[in-house]
């Protein structure tokens, strides 16, 4: 929050950073705002969301990373940073970026907003000059839409933390009969 | 004397005008979320993730945000 009072007419965001678990449960959290309108009362800001485990069978997506990870602060400066999005169904997908925090960052944008059955599509962010060397922990919101399947999907953005979320497992590699 | 009198006297009645006036205009403040729900739809386990939420001031006098409170 970058006010905590405003004039009339004015407006600020509130902004509320969630962790989510190591599991694949639905999840919700709500957190009350308390004003000195006291004729409205208490306003109730909420939200939900799923674990998505890696690999998951029900999302016919993959992403790849699953967090974009800017590195600590004070190494070499990273400004720009790339997803991949594969779309596993046998649907074409129709990509829509749906949020991402006011004012954060200079770029946010997909390759193409439309990915055919089997094939893969890039989320790309590029960071603000002022916004390149802070800690911050952001996300980008995604929505995907096919024919008989819809999806929202959130890609965590980092930079200064730790990240908890498990590094893809790399593929196995098939040796050729008669290969050692 | 009687002048002064009745010279206080609207003197009064103005101030006293005005400060309703100031009153009247002065007003209550309004919050309003107009997305106060957000879905972020599927979030990799373990990653963190954020969501701004608008709040807007559409009364008449200045609104203060007191706290914000998990629960």
């Amino acid at each position: 929050m970058t006010k905590t009072e405003l004039a009339v007419g004015d407006s600020t965001w509130i902004e509320l950073i969630y962790t989510m678990g190591q599991h694949s449960r639905k999840t919700s959290k709500r957190a009350t705002v308390t004003t000195n309108d006291t004729t409205t009362g208490n306003v109730i800001i909420s939200f939900s969301g799923e674990g998505w485990l890696d690999p998951d069978t029900t999302v016919m997506l993959d992403l790849n990373p699953r967090v974009l990870d800017f590195g600590p602060v004070g190494k070499k400066r990273r400004t720009k940073l790339e997803a991949e999005i594969k779309n596993l169904s046998d649907d074409k997908m129709e990509l829509s970026i749906i949020d991402f925090p006011p004012d954060f960052f200079e770029e946010v944008k997909l390759s193409k907003d439309k990915i055919k059955p089997n094939k893969t599509e890039k989320l790309k962010v590029r960071l603000k000059r002022e916004t390149e060397d802070q800690r911050f922990q952001k996300s980008i919101t995604i929505e995907a839409k096919g024919d008989s399947l819809a999806y929202r999907f959130t890609v965590p953005v980092q930079k200064g933390f730790e990240s908890k979320v498990a590094k893809k497992t790399p593929k196995p590699v098939e040796k050729k009969p008669g290969e050692k | 004397m009687k002048r002064a009198v009745f010279f206080f006297g609207v003197m009064m009645l103005l101030t006293l005008g005005l400060i309703f006036l100031y009153e009247a205009q002065a007003g209550e403040p309004k919050v309003l979320i107009p997305d106060p729900k957000w879905d972020f739809g599927f979030i990799p386990a373990g990653g963190v993730v954020s969501h701004h939420y608008l709040i807007k001031n559409l009364g008449t006098d200045t609104l203060k945000i007191q706290s914000v409170r998990p629960g």
